[in-house]
């Protein structure tokens, strides 16, 4: 598969293709993002169309190739937060379609205390959605998107040591949240 | 060093990164030594765990379809490079030809282009000056009155001259009756 700024570079030179190449390798980490973010599968998808007709728009604004993901993740969460500005927070969750087979506790390796030992895929998504905004897309960039902690702090707009301390209390907030559903 | 204060630079322990400075020598030896932060510590590793629980999800197949984007791209570089830069030039060479006022033409010795760009200005010293105008402009003023006087008299020398020979008419008229009215007696 062709790197994501040689795809860019393509598309900046007229191939129209590369586009949908572009959207082909990236829409399911944009979706993944969405999706956790604001936890609807529908609201997701819209992100995702969104995101890369902004894109379309702009990509020829984007100076640098090679930050392409970065500049792409940015505009993703800049949508995600419209349309959960939009929503009212008191929503419930939608159930993962993958949690019916998902149901049965989960072990995980090392518990660190004995309510641990049943914590389910189903109960991570829940205690991740109870994050405030900040955290749970630093939570979300960091540990699911694999970003470095400067590129988390790129995508977020704020200093290294902000996103530093985002990540930290996005962590002892999923840790709380696990301990009150478990 | 207090544990509080140091709980946020974790991360930095929990994240081995390559291109990120390492976590301080004196943190590490404060967790090694702290049972409290190392406690603290292994229940972040934990959760960091949980978190792989919810795995990806699949994007919907009908995105890509749903994916609506104009036909074309809004900006320039949608063009070839080939046809922006001809569409340039052309351009340019319309705004050239405008300055330098271009005569083309195509008759039967060929065809001829001449532009006037770098042709003589028009002397000034044969354009009068505005003393000048006003002379001329008063002399026409002051012949034309003059001819419209000379073609006054002439006209009424006309009149005079018909109505003289309507007069001489007249007199022959009477004197040939006088002279049959008197051959008549």
């Amino acid at each position: 598969m062709a790197e994501p700024e040689d795809t860019v570079r393509r598309f900046l030179g007229g191939d129209e293709e590369a586009f949908d190449r572009l959207v082909r390798q990236w829409e399911t980490k944009v979706f993944n993002l969405a999706w956790r973010f604001l936890g609807n599968r529908e609201d997701a998808a819209d992100v995702v169309q969104d995101t890369f007709l902004s894109v379309f728009q702009s990509l020829h604004k984007l100076r640098e190739p090679r930050s392409f993901s970065t500049w792409l993740y940015r505009i993703a969460l800049n949508h995600c937060r419209a349309r959960w500005r939009s929503r009212s927070r008191d929503l419930p969750l939608e159930p993962s379609d993958a949690g019916e087979e998902e149901a049965q506790p989960v072990i995980p390796a090392v518990p660190a205390t004995a309510a641990d030992s049943v914590i389910t895929a189903d109960l991570v998504r829940k205690s991740v959605g109870g994050l405030s905004d900040e955290h749970r897309m630093a939570i979300i960039l960091k540990e699911y998107l694999g970003l470095t902690l400067e590129e988390v702090a790129a995508v977020m707009d704020c200093p290294l040591s902000t996103a530093k301390s985002r990540l930290y209390h996005g962590l002892r907030g999923v840790q709380r949240n696990l301990r009150r559903l478990v | 060093m207090r544990c509080d204060e140091i709980q946020e630079r974790f991360v930095e322990l929990l994240y081995d990164e390559t291109g990120t400075p390492p976590a301080s020598p004196e943190l590490r030896a404060h967790v090694d030594s702290c049972p409290r932060c190392q406690a603290e510590l292994e229940e972040l590793r934990s959760t960091r765990r949980a978190l792989e629980l919810w795995k990806d999800e699949p994007a919907p197949a009908s995105i890509v379809g749903r994916l609506r984007v104009p036909a074309r791209r809004p900006s320039a570089r949608r063009l070839p490079p080939a046809v922006r830069w001809g569409g340039i030039a052309a351009a340019v060479l319309l705004g050239f030809l405008t300055l330098a006022n271009a005569e083309i033409t195509l008759n039967r010795d060929g065809f001829t282009f001449r532009t006037h760009l770098f042709s003589r200005q028009p002397d000034t010293r044969d354009v009068p000056s505005r003393a000048e105008v006003r002379d001329l402009v008063r002399h026409a003023l002051d012949d034309t009155e003059r001819r419209l006087s000379e073609e006054t008299v002439l006209a009424s020398r006309q009149v005079l001259d018909t109505i003289e020979q309507e007069r001489q008419m007249e007199i022959r008229f009477i004197n040939a009756r006088l002279g049959r009215t008197r051959s008549n007696n």
